[in-house]
């Protein structure tokens, strides 16, 4: 999925290497989030029928570009389940495994990485807890993955 | 305390306690809360534990000391003005018999043919448990010195704990007598449909063999096939469960990949079900582990059968592996039905069912969580009704998981 995600980051930028994404660039690190969520929107999506819509956080980049930022998607789900939370669970981790080594090869800098938090329908209803930032007129989730 | 106890007393009781905690059945308790009392010089020369049957309302001999309770003639019935014993046994105060009542006493426990030349003194002394009677003990004494207000306390103090570990033991006993007839009534169900199934086809392919066309005949063998196979899984389980019991569970340890063998599993447990959708996840440096490959393999094959039972729509089951320092983590998750909490803690109890309607007979988890016990790890579930349920098990990394990881570490830095 990192793999994807640098090459889409690549297509965008122009041959954009794991160094621009280092140096902190601003539009690259928007771009290699924005790939892998896509990337992870369309595994969660084949893996379960339950998955409906997958969002972008809004992470502030404004204040400078960081590539320890964590990313946090916002998926919403017809119900929420154990099955869910386990793929999602495993996928935090090996994410993290696997981009601490991008990132910051001789240690470990990252405690977390991908943050993927379930919505279901009735959470949405109420505007509860992540739900709100999903057409929020201020600072809306983007919309990255629908079935 | 009513009043303090001199040392003597004090040793007597703290090892009267001691007894109580060492003492492996009521009976073993019994016999020696009698040596005990009877090595106390102050206390008595016979012991006679009458326990009392509500249902019948009589006091039947529990035990004796120093004389044969066969000889006891049978049940004491209680019966208002009947006896001094049944008497004494209402009234629920300590009492002492002595000389002509102490006589009656004697003939009424032993009938005409009393084993004691002179009639000792009786101090009978009533067992309670929070008001209600379950019984009495008698105290008896040959020689002429009565028994004082110390002996009265003492022994009082002793009979309350004796009534309290012969109150559990009771209620064990009609604990575990009640579960083994509601095992019993499980079992002949669970056994009895696979059979009349057997039976009912077997019956119909012999009347009327000429009727059936090869197709129908080879699906009858397969339903046949089927609850015999169902059969032979309860009986295992039922074996499993003996073994694990009598401590001859065998554990054969050896290097095993577990992710291998969790995709073995989850293929096998596929073919049983087209509703169902199952994902493994394992690192790709998952570490070698030492344990016995069939045992585990079955500790699989539960819970993806659990995952799926509890799944009845269908759904997403997914396998997965995780790494820690000194130990990995499996679990299968579901997205079925789910247990609700207060089933939670019970779900590795022996013949428990959250689900009498579903086949089994409660021994899947407890056998497969001895299993994990006995390689050395631990096994819990977690659940939220109609989300699904998670089940994990640990396993611990050995020092061959170590020195094989170094094997793949060199190998990877070498290529």
């Amino acid at each position: 999925m990192l793999a994807a995600a640098r090459e889409y980051c690549r297509q965008k930028m122009g041959n954009v290497a794991t160094s621009e994404l280092l140096t902190e660039d601003c539009a690259a690190l928007a771009y290699f989030r924005y790939g892998l969520a896509t990337e992870i929107a369309s595994y969660l999506g084949e893996t379960s029928e339950l998955v409906k819509e997958l969002f972008l956080y809004p992470d502030e980049l404004d204040d400078g570009p960081s590539v320890t930022l964590p990313l946090t998607l916002i998926v919403r789900v017809a119900r929420q389940t154990a099955a869910l939370e386990s793929i999602c669970d495993s996928l935090q981790r090996d994410l993290l495994k696997e981009y601490q080594k991008i990132v910051c090869p001789a240690g470990d800098c990252l405690s977390v990485f991908a943050n993927i938090a379930l919505v279901d329908d009735d959470e949405f209803a109420k505007r509860t807890g992540l739900a709100v930032t999903i057409g929020s007129l201020y600072s809306p989730a983007l919309l990255v993955w629908h079935r | 305390m009513e009043q303090c106890h001199t040392e003597t007393e004090q040793c007597l009781m703290v090892q009267y306690c001691r007894t109580l905690a060492t003492a492996f059945d009521l009976g073993d308790f019994l016999s020696k809360t009698a040596d005990l009392v009877l090595a106390h010089a102050s206390s008595a020369d016979d012991v006679i534990v009458l326990l009392y049957d509500d249902l019948r309302q009589r006091l039947t001999p529990l035990s004796a000391s120093n004389c044969d309770e066969r000889q006891i003639v049978g049940e004491i019935p209680v019966e208002p003005g009947s006896s001094p014993i049944s008497r004494v046994f209402d009234a629920g105060d300590v009492y002492l018999f002595t000389d002509k009542e102490a006589d009656q006493v004697a003939r009424e426990l032993f009938g005409p043919a009393a084993p004691w030349s002179a009639p000792p003194m009786f101090l009978s002394v009533p067992m309670a448990i929070q008001g209600t009677r379950i019984g009495c003990v008698l105290f008896s004494r040959r020689h002429p010195e009565m028994f004082s207000p110390r002996d009265t306390v003492l022994l009082r103090e002793m009979v309350d704990i004796l009534s309290l570990y012969v109150y559990k033991a009771r209620t064990l006993e009609m604990g575990q007598k009640k579960r083994f007839s509601e095992l019993v009534s499980t079992l002949s169900h669970e056994l009895r449909t696979p059979l009349t199934y057997i039976k009912g086809y077997t019956t119909t392919m012999l009347s009327e063999s000429d009727m059936w066309s090869a197709e129908a005949c080879r699906e009858f063998l397969e339903i046949i096939d089927s609850e015999a196979d169902m059969m032979k899984k309860l009986l295992d389980d039922l074996m499993e469960s003996s073994l694990i019991e009598s401590g001859f569970l065998r554990i054969r340890k050896g290097p095993v990949l577990l992710p291998r063998l969790a995709h073995k599993a989850v293929e096998d447990a596929g073919l049983n079900s087209t509703k169902h959708r199952f994902v493994v996840v394992f690192p790709h440096d998952f570490p070698v582990i030492e344990a016995d490959p069939n045992r585990i393999r079955q500790v699989l094959d539960n819970l993806l059968d659990n995952a799926v039972k509890y799944s009845p729509q269908g759904g997403l089951v997914v396998t997965q592996g995780s790494v820690e320092e000194k130990v990995v983590t499996i679990s299968v998750s579901d997205e079925g039905i789910g247990v609700a909490p207060e089933h939670l803690n019970r779900l590795f109890e022996k013949f428990y069912r959250v689900k009498s309607d579903l086949a089994g007979i409660g021994l899947g988890l407890p056998v497969a969580s001895e299993i994990i016990e006995k390689h050395g790890g631990r096994m819990w579930a977690r659940s939220t009704p109609g989300k699904g349920s998670t089940f994990c098990f640990t396993l611990p990394i050995t020092e061959l998981s170590r020195r094989a990881r170094g094997v793949e570490l060199d190998k990877a830095t070498q290529g």
